[in-house]
């Protein structure tokens, strides 16, 4: 028996899947359509001629987030502050990053004044979901990607200082830092928090409005400190502030801010009770790095952040030694100097 | 004869090339007294200058279009009490400085420019990108019930506001491949006559307007660096567009006896129609 043969569904337009779906590409009716029936078209590629070629550009200075290498580097060039910001996903680390470098395109802030970056391309795409220019409704902020952390770089000079002072805002995503609290081995990577001379948790002021997952920021936040110090990846010469986040969120809901408030409070109060001998310092602070409404000012909060992650390094203190008099074995070597209006 | 070099930096639209036609009509019209003469009539590209030059005094905008390509002027010059030497001044399109902070590169030939120790810096007053936040709006619009925002638009390089380019640009000339040491910068904001009204110092404007920069010029500059800022109005007003309609303003520029008193230059407190005062002072 002779079977028919099915004609050949076809089309020259070779984006369409006319042949799969039965649909032309254009949306045009099949009967219209000028390509459909006709047979693919394989134009040969136009061969790439020397003169269409572009002539080379000179290859200037990057402006990215730096690596892990290009850290190094500046680490070694320049006295450096490393903050390493840790909290989970959409808690606003980026929010924070994006903010503080917001700050300055105002003028100094805080005694402190910009003096330069090389991660610029970075800060400003970290701050384009909060500015107008992004036609946004609401001020967002882009997601974190996973791996290994990224460093955006801010030069600054305290008043009454001439010499700069670079600021590195390492950034992770959250899922790394959480992944932590179920395997510490993992902080081994986190090479942002060996250095870091202020580690900075966040507690989202948002989450913390609500009554149940109040309790999981606390976790999130003591478990991820214990992790962290379990694996070792803390050191006790660093500071660590405890930030809420997204305050416009927490002042706006009026019934419960007061306690959201005070809910953080027995964070920072649990945190200093568990961690105050792995760290040299805590502190807490409340922020609005980016808020979307009225209820807190753009920045509220961050001039006294920036100014703690900005403190004279506790690494560079050398540990105090007490004083020791050797006591001398003949009564000579015993007599004390005499004090008499300020000589001896 | 010795030969110096300068670079006018800038962009888009700052103000570059109406300074060279300006510069070019003082220094040949001999009416105002200048810090730097001209030498020799013959020039580097004198057909352009003729050209910019003539539109200037005409009161007419420099045509853009007319621009094509990047013109390396050259002027033989002399300070009242020094030896006549051979300046080059690239007039280059505002497009290529957008470039290197978009691209991250540079042409060879912008780049060979770039390593110039005399830079001039142009800001034009009236087109300075400020950042605006959502925020703040949002804050504004709340109790006035103004809807705000639109289809949002993904970041571009050129969304970035002025002041965050021109300290990137900078910084990239203190580094590989451009940093040729310690330079002078000039700073030119230029269209002064459209804030002369708000009597501020140039310096003080730039604190105010671009304060990243302002920043980043007094603490930011490698040792070494020198900086001055100047307020430059070298139209004295607007002028006709390329193919608008003859102005009052520019009109009023154009029944001036001497076209060379259009110009003036401001620093600090100190007004001239000298346009080659920043040029002298980063050939000093």
């Amino acid at each position: 028996m002779e079977v028919a043969e099915e004609p050949t569904v076809q089309c020259a337009n070779p984006e369409c899947k006319v042949a799969e779906d039965g649909r032309c590409i254009e949306g045009q009716d099949l009967a219209v359509c000028t390509h459909y029936g006709k047979a693919l078209v394989i134009a040969d590629r136009p061969k790439w001629t020397t003169a269409a070629k572009p002539a080379p550009g000179v290859r200037l200075p990057g402006a990215e987030a730096l690596g892990r290498s290009d850290a190094q580097v500046l680490l070694r060039n320049q006295p450096c502050n490393v903050i390493s910001i840790v909290g989970p996903f959409d808690s606003g680390k980026t929010s924070l990053i994006a903010g503080a470098f917001d700050l300055f395109q105002h003028g100094p802030v805080g005694g402190l004044t910009f003096a330069g970056s090389s991660t610029l391309h970075s800060f400003e795409r970290a701050c384009h979901d909060t500015r107008r220019v992004s036609k946004r409704k609401k001020a967002g902020m882009e997601r974190t990607q996973t791996g290994d952390a990224t460093y955006f770089h801010l030069d600054l000079v305290p008043a009454g200082c001439q010499s700069k002072r670079a600021a590195l805002l390492a950034n992770r995503s959250g899922e790394d830092y959480m992944d932590a609290q179920s395997n510490p081995a993992l902080a081994d990577d986190f090479v942002e928090l060996h250095r870091a001379d202020v580690v900075t948790v966040l507690a989202d002021g948002e989450r913390l409005l609500d009554l149940g997952l109040r309790h999981q920021v606390r976790d999130d936040i003591c478990l991820t400190l214990r992790a962290l110090q379990e694996a070792g990846a803390t050191r006790p010469w660093q500071r660590l502030a405890v930030v809420i986040t997204k305050l416009d969120a927490v002042l706006a809901s009026k019934a419960k801010s007061e306690r959201a408030l005070q809910f953080f409070e027995g964070i920072v109060h649990d945190v200093r009770e568990q961690f105050s001998q792995h760290f040299i310092e805590i502190q807490s602070f409340r922020v609005a790095a980016s808020p979307q409404s009225a209820s807190a000012a753009r920045g509220a909060g961050m001039v006294d952040l920036l100014r703690y992650w900005m403190s004279d390094p506790a690494r560079l203190q050398p540990p105090s030694v007490p004083e020791v008099m050797p006591t001398a074995a003949r009564s000579f070597g015993r007599l004390r100097p005499l004090v008499r209006e300020g000589h001896e | 004869m010795s030969k110096k070099s300068v670079v006018a930096l800038g962009l888009p639209e700052s103000g570059k090339t109406t300074f060279l036609a300006a510069l070019w009509h003082l220094i040949t019209n001999l009416k105002v007294k200048v810090r730097l003469s001209l030498v020799k009539l013959a020039a580097g590209e004198a057909a352009y200058l003729r050209a910019i030059a003539a539109r200037w005094a005409q009161a007419k905008k420099q045509d853009r279009t007319f621009q094509s390509g990047n013109k390396t002027v050259t002027l033989t010059l002399k300070p009242a009490d020094g030896e006549e030497f051979d300046l080059t001044f690239p007039d280059i399109a505002g497009e290529a400085f957008s470039q290197m902070w978009e691209m991250r590169e540079c042409t060879p030939a912008v780049a060979e420019a770039l390593h110039a120790t005399g830079v001039l810096l142009f800001i034009h007053v009236d087109k300075i990108k400020a950042p605006g936040w959502i925020a703040d709006d949002a804050a504004l619009s709340q109790g006035m019930g103004v809807a705000q925002g639109g289809e949002p638009a993904p970041w571009k390089p050129e969304s970035a506001p002025t002041q965050v380019q021109l300290v990137d640009i900078l910084r990239c000339l203190q580094e590989p491949p451009l940093d040729v040491g310690p330079r002078k910068l000039a700073v030119i904001l230029s269209a002064w006559d459209k804030v002369e009204a708000d009597e501020v110092s140039p310096a003080r404007f730039l604190e105010m307007h671009l304060p990243l920069l302002y920043q980043y010029l007094v603490h930011g500059l490698g040792a070494g660096w020198e900086m001055r800022i100047f307020g430059v109005s070298a139209q004295g007003a607007d002028y006709d567009g390329v193919e608008g309609t003859p102005t009052a303003d520019a009109d009023r520029m154009r029944e001036m006896e001497i076209p060379s008193q259009r110009i003036k230059v401001v620093v600090g407190n100190a007004t001239t129609h000298d346009l080659t005062d920043p040029v002298h002072w980063l050939l000093g």
